[in-house]
């Protein structure tokens, strides 16, 4: 054996490469099963990162509008939002001296719409008009304003992921003043 | 010498003619890559249940702050004439809810919260007769779960009693401010003697206002008296006498009112009491 050694015998060689194949085999599952679980996570991440992306940007604008320009209005439902609110946050709006009478708004203040079109949200600001898309792949936005005070915005957001639908809901009061 | 030309032999023959491997060898070499292949796998899946997880986690803090948005806003509304705020407790009472999203569930508690006034520190310190805010703050706890109820996260705030309004000016002679204060539990007060009154306060929609502290102020007509209220300011106890230099008492009789007066939210109010006669 050890003057003389051979190579594999026909039935060494085969079932060695039964081995080798039995393993690629497996791996091949492996491989297919991994990238199906891949691409599904990536599916389902994808959905809910742009909803929760469009959503949030969209109900922080809300508590900086001035109420009575929220369109649609109290009672009712549409499928933008259309809001007047001032150029700067209005946490940022801080008066070097107190103000001898009642506080109100900065006067500067731009326009702001959001809607969907083509399956992207879009945030439309200022004169003229300046676009952003937000997030894209949606395919519904709904808008709700509620009776009363104080004023509550429901906004609902819908991405179809795969085969089904998925919706957000999500809510944000209008600054009182 | 032998033994060397023999190894050497050896040698050149393996060098010029390659063994080639074994089946055994074969078999072990092949395990020993599925092995290393399977860690691989396994570390790639690992990559992608933490990255799922992270995302699931994500959602579920989403989720628990726009419950909390959501209780926030409908604690600041009313119903009818009832303050919603009065009715957390009773409807989040800690039942499991379905979220939005499949596989999230939503659960929601809230309990009272006592506040002192106006300083906790100081409050601490005087734990017979603490000025205690009962019914100004709920304290609430929103927990997603998900995975079978396997991981979970919690979200916990304060919320407030959103500003209530006294009742408009004078819309009748039973509700003229907003304070309202009991008629003295004797009247006239003997001599050398004492009378308890109480405050209190009803909003706009005749429901009781808490939390309010007073302030007591005796107003002398033709006599005059000694107040003393508690540290809240609910009651007060009016002592007909009054305190000469030399520390003695004495009584002056003839007539006095009260007045308690109660700021809540930047708007003062006050009442005043009917005239009490001093004997």
């Amino acid at each position: 054996m050890r003057g003389q050694p051979h190579g594999l015998t026909l039935l060494e060689a085969l079932m060695s490469m039964f081995f080798v194949m039995l393993l690629m085999g497996l791996f091949a599952g492996l491989t297919h099963e991994f990238q199906s679980v891949l691409k599904q996570s990536e599916s389902k991440a994808s959905t809910l990162t742009t909803l929760q992306l469009g959503l949030r940007r969209l109900l922080e604008e809300v508590p900086q509008a001035l109420p009575a320009t929220i369109s649609p209005a109290p009672g009712s439902s549409a499928s933008e939002l259309r809001l007047a609110r001032p150029i700067e946050d209005l946490g940022a709006w801080l008066p070097a001296i107190a103000p001898n009478t009642p506080w109100s708004p900065p006067s500067t203040q731009i326009r702001v719409r959001y809607y969907v079109s083509q399956g992207t949200l879009y945030r439309e600001a200022g004169s003229p008009p300046g676009l952003q898309a937000l997030s894209q792949g949606l395919n519904g936005l709904t808008v709700r304003t509620r009776l009363g005070a104080p004023l509550v915005v429901e906004v609902q957001l819908s991405q179809l992921e795969s085969r089904r639908t998925v919706v957000l809901n999500g809510v944000a009061m209008a600054g009182r003043f | 010498m032998d033994g060397g030309s023999q190894q050497a032999h050896s040698g050149s023959a393996l060098k010029g003619k390659p063994r080639a491997l074994t089946l055994l060898e074969t078999v072990l070499a092949t395990f020993l890559l599925l092995w290393a292949i399977l860690i691989v796998v396994r570390l790639f899946h690992s990559g992608i249940a933490y990255t799922s997880r992270s995302m699931e986690q994500e959602t579920a803090v989403f989720l628990a702050e726009q419950q909390l948005e959501r209780m926030r806003a409908w604690s600041e509304s009313t119903t009818g004439n009832v303050y919603n705020f009065d009715n957390l407790i009773s409807i989040y009472n800690g039942t499991p809810v379905a979220a939005e999203l499949p596989g999230f569930t939503i659960t929601t508690r809230v309990v009272a919260r006592e506040l002192y006034s106006g300083c906790s520190q100081i409050e601490l310190s005087q734990p017979s007769d603490r000025r205690v805010l009962t019914d100004s703050a709920r304290t609430v706890q929103v927990e997603v779960k998900w995975a079978g109820d396997r991981r979970q996260v919690s979200l916990c705030t304060v919320l407030a009693r959103p500003p209530l309004r006294f009742p408009d000016p004078a819309p009748s002679p039973t509700l003229p401010t907003g304070v309202t204060l009991s008629s003295p539990s004797d009247n006239p007060v003997p001599h050398l003697g004492s009378t308890s009154l109480q405050a209190g306060a009803i909003d706009r929609y005749g429901a009781p206002l808490r939390d309010l502290f007073y302030e007591w102020e005796l107003v002398p007509i033709s006599g005059a008296g000694t107040l003393e209220q508690s540290r809240a300011g609910d009651s007060a106890r009016l002592y007909n006498w009054v305190y000469l230099p030399d520390g003695s008492k004495a009584s002056t009789g003839g007539d006095v009112t009260v007045r308690v007066t109660a700021r809540y939210h930047g708007q003062s109010v006050y009442q005043e009491s009917e005239r009490i006669h001093l004997l």
